[in-house]
């Protein structure tokens, strides 16, 4: 996740308890009784708060939250835990459908308006009633008020003209132009209650006060960066949260995560790297993984003349060869995501052949990962002029993805049986950023997430347009007018059949000059202990409390 | 006490002190030396790396005509073949650093002797300055401010090691200094520089020498260390310390392989280093000397 969008969670989404848990006690009871004697005097002993601890819902999770404010940074890190607290007007389910939320129902009244009915009888952490002024607030909020570094959500609401309360359950919204997934929108943002008067700053929600909002879980404590205590909601609207208590642990290294699993430590632990999940399931740790509505991807830097670490084989300069549509096919034809897939990520991934795993709203069918045919390719590259090939220094993030470091070096296999000598450089993801944007690289390994396809082709293919907001992740400046129209044609169409064709059909041109090329889906992965019966993943890979059911007596 | 030195060696033929470290070490440096022969991989070649036969068990037959001895790792390089490479690169890091090391801790230590007043207080300021930080501490900061790459490790390695040598040639110098064959050459108005390398360095150095197979150990180690924390050497060219690191991460899920055969060579590498240098140590010493 790098700047886009973090939005979906299935915050609402209730599972009934499925089954019974059956016990799976079979030991003799006598030989075990004096065992279990001492432990239960030394647990007593030792830990006097061990009774405790049996409602308490208990998570390592990778994810850092840094600030208390949901409108301030638009990333997984924050968005994940606050999801408990605070709730949005709309869902995306796993099939990443929108469901009503706090809004039960929406309509387009004209073009350029949309009305909103907000939920009955929801009530605020500190008791105030939920109204439609609150959701006029919040967009208020992100839009006049809160100054986030990197945009945060204000291109959420960038095309909203006004914002209305014509009665306390009901929501008016005119935008400037037609935004016809303007509801999808709202999966994103996070509902705040106004205070009386003037907006709360970042600092005053960081500081004391504890946030308030509608959400299944209430704060407790946190510490930023380390962790998050929170409550059950006992007034929640919807279905009684499971537990009554439950605690994150902010633990960033995979291995102690895995650790903390494996002794107890923890209940959940999400984020877990693909070699480790074998032996989890083999300590009796249990696994649940989805694909991820996400790519990591190569990108190419196809705009400068001469690129940094691109030369010949004797180390001289050459134009960039990127440029050349023919040179990017062959590149792409010569990646076997087979090692990526099922070597480096252990079969915990899906070889991509565009922005989100095939089947999902808005892919294209005609469009599937190849198997790769150096032959060709290297015809190719003889075509574009390069029979010898070059030399280039292919950038990357290290430990930021899953694989990340280990791809680049399969990539450098793949493509030297074409005669491209590859030099892998990792670095870590806030130093490989900064140097991405001051165009240090020649071409580099990425990832991006988002909502829908198009959200991902409007950031990474489009043309980049710092006004409009299209290209914010295209670092590589691909331009190409054609496909920016039938994007913004397809965008301008209802959600449905249509509007998904439209972007499949936009994605088949725009792949077909291969401006990068999709490496793999990662699949989330979490594996859980004993006192939990099962887990509902969803695609966008937030780490919640809701998806998890307790194990029942 | 060069006359010692050569009489030491005189005194003691090969054959007599030939010990299992020795031979250890001596077949280590062959090894390095042969590895582009007897190697059955070029880890460092990316074409003859087959990355569909990552992590495969150690006696696994190859694509390349050969078995797997010792297994191969996350990306399909031949372990064995890997340290083979990564012991070239760790012993030439270490002689390498030992030896730049060395030559500018005995200058600095024999200068801060001879010249005394400032110049003694500056070099000796530095020497514990650098030697009240942990080594590891020092060569880190190297390492970030220069960049990564071996040169740079074999720098980092230098600014780390050379206090220890100055430190100690500057004691045994300041004896030396007082001594009456200075005098006769400072009253023969000989040049300071040939007093400093004809006379008095030689006459300092035996106690230094003794110190450079065991900073040659250290060096090998700081090298391992600082590949281990992804500082050293690039991702695609692992030495010692990086095949370890590389399988590391492999540890808890049964791949035990890629971990365990670099990190037991780098044990024996260091291990027998450190045995031969002290018995060096031990016959250039006039204290341990036999009668």
């Amino acid at each position: 996740m790098e700047s886009l969008p973090p939005q979906w969670g299935n915050c609402t989404q209730k599972t009934k308890k499925e089954g019974t848990f059956i016990m799976r006690s079979t030991k003799p009871f006598r030989s075990c009784l004096l065992s279990m004697l001492l432990i239960v005097v030394m647990s007593w002993n030792i830990f006097p708060g061990a009774a405790r601890a049996q409602d308490e819902l208990r998570i390592a999770t990778s994810y850092k939250l840094m600030t208390l404010d949901p409108h301030y940074a638009n990333l997984n890190e924050n968005t994940s835990l606050l999801s408990h607290i605070y709730e949005r007007l709309v869902y995306q389910d796993e099939k990443l459908d929108l469901k009503p939320g706090l809004a039960v129902s929406w309509r387009a009244t004209s073009e350029t308006q949309w009305q909103f009915k907000l939920r009955e009888n929801v009530r605020f952490h500190d008791g105030s009633p939920f109204t439609a002024d609150d959701v006029v607030y919040t967009i208020e909020r992100i839009r006049d008020f809160v100054k986030s570094p990197n945009g945060g959500f204000r291109s959420y609401v960038s095309g909203i003209k006004s914002v209305s309360a014509p009665d306390p359950l009901t929501v008016v919204i005119e935008t400037s132009g037609p935004v016809p997934n303007l509801p999808l929108s709202f999966s994103s943002i996070f509902v705040m209650h106004r205070p009386g008067q003037g907006f709360q700053t970042t600092q005053e929600l960081n500081a004391g006060h504890a946030p308030v909002g509608t959400g299944p879980y209430r704060f407790e404590s946190w510490s930023s960066g380390e962790m998050l205590k929170l409550k059950r909601n006992n007034d929640y609207w919807g279905d009684k949260p499971d537990w009554p208590e439950v605690t994150f642990r902010v633990i960033e290294s995979p291995a102690a995560r895995v650790a903390a699993l494996t002794t107890g430590d923890v209940d959940i632990a999400d984020a877990i790297p693909a070699r480790d999940v074998a032996s989890l399931k083999q300590r009796g740790a249990k696994i649940a993984s989805v694909g991820a509505a996400r790519i990591n991807f190569i990108q190419f830097d196809v705009e400068r003349e001469t690129l940094p670490g691109v030369t010949d084989k004797s180390g001289v300069e050459i134009a960039n060869p990127f440029k050349n549509p023919l040179v990017r096919r062959a590149l792409a034809m010569a990646t076997d995501r087979g090692v990526l897939v099922d070597k480096i990520l252990a079969g915990y991934g899906t070889a991509a052949a565009q922005v989100f795993p095939n089947g999902l709203p808005g892919t294209s069918a005609n469009l599937t990962p190849e198997a790769p045919n150096y032959e060709e390719a290297k015809a190719l590259l003889a075509e574009a002029g390069f029979p010898e090939g070059f030399h280039v220094v292919l950038a990357g993030p290290a430990g930021r993805y899953p694989g990340d470091g280990e791809s680049l070096q399969a990539i450098a296999q793949s493509w030297a049986r074409i005669g491209v000598a590859v030099q892998p450089a990792t670095s870590p993801f806030s130093v490989f950023n900064t140097r991405r944007a001051a165009g240090d690289y020649a071409l580099w390994y990425g990832g991006t997430s988002g909502e829908t396809v198009d959200v991902i082709l409007h950031a990474l293919l489009a043309s980049p347009d710092p006004e409009g907001g299209s290209g914010a992740l295209n670092f590589g400046h691909y331009r190409n007018q054609a496909f920016d129209q039938m994007l913004a044609k397809a965008q301008s169409i209802e959600e449905g059949l249509e509007r998904n064709n439209a972007l499949a059909e936009a994605t088949d041109f725009v792949m077909a000059d291969q401006p990068i090329i999709p490496l793999y889906h990662f699949h989330h992965i979490v594996g859980y202990g004993a006192r939990v019966a099962a887990y509902a993943m969803h695609p966008r890979g937030w780490t919640t409390a809701m998806q998890t059911l307790p194990v029942t007596e | 006490m060069k006359t010692e030195i050569l009489r030491a060696l005189k005194k003691r033929p090969y054959g007599q002190v030939l010990t299992v470290p020795m031979i250890v070490l001596a077949t280590y440096i062959l090894l390095a030396l042969a590895a582009p022969v007897i190697a059955p991989q070029n880890p460092y070649d990316p074409l003859q790396i087959y990355g569909w036969e990552a992590s495969s068990s150690p006696g696994t037959p190859g694509s390349g005509g050969y078995l797997y001895l010792l297994g191969t790792d996350g990306l399909g390089r031949d372990i064995l073949s890997t340290i083979l490479y990564g012991l070239r690169i760790s012993l030439v890091v270490s002689i390498t650093s030992a030896a730049i090391a060395a030559l500018i801790g005995l200058t600095a230590g024999v200068s801060a002797a001879y010249f005394g007043s400032w110049v003694d207080s500056a070099i000796m300021r530095l020497v514990d300055l650098q030697l009240s930080l942990p080594t590891i501490l020092v060569a880190l900061i190297a390492i970030v401010t220069l960049g990564p790459g071996i040169d740079r490790i074999i720098l980092a390695l230098i600014i780390a090691q050379w206090a220890t040598y100055a430190r100690l040639v500057r004691s045994v110098a300041l004896s030396e200094t007082n001594k009456s064959y200075m005098d006769a050459a400072r009253l023969m108005r000989l040049p300071t520089s040939r007093i400093i390398f004809r006379h008095l360095l030689p006459n300092s150095i035996a106690p230094a020498v003794t110190l450079i197979p065991i900073e040659i150990g250290h060096a090998v180690a700081l090298e391992a260390t600082l590949s281990f924390l992804g500082l050293g050497v690039p991702i695609d060219k692992p030495s010692l310390g990086s095949a370890v690191a590389n399988g590391f991460q492999y540890l808890l899920t049964g791949q035990y392989w890629t971990s365990l055969f670099p990190g037991l060579a780098l044990f024996g590498l260091i291990a027998s280093i450190n045995f031969v240098g002290e018995d060096v140590r031990r016959h250039l010493d006039p204290r341990s000397r036999p009668v």
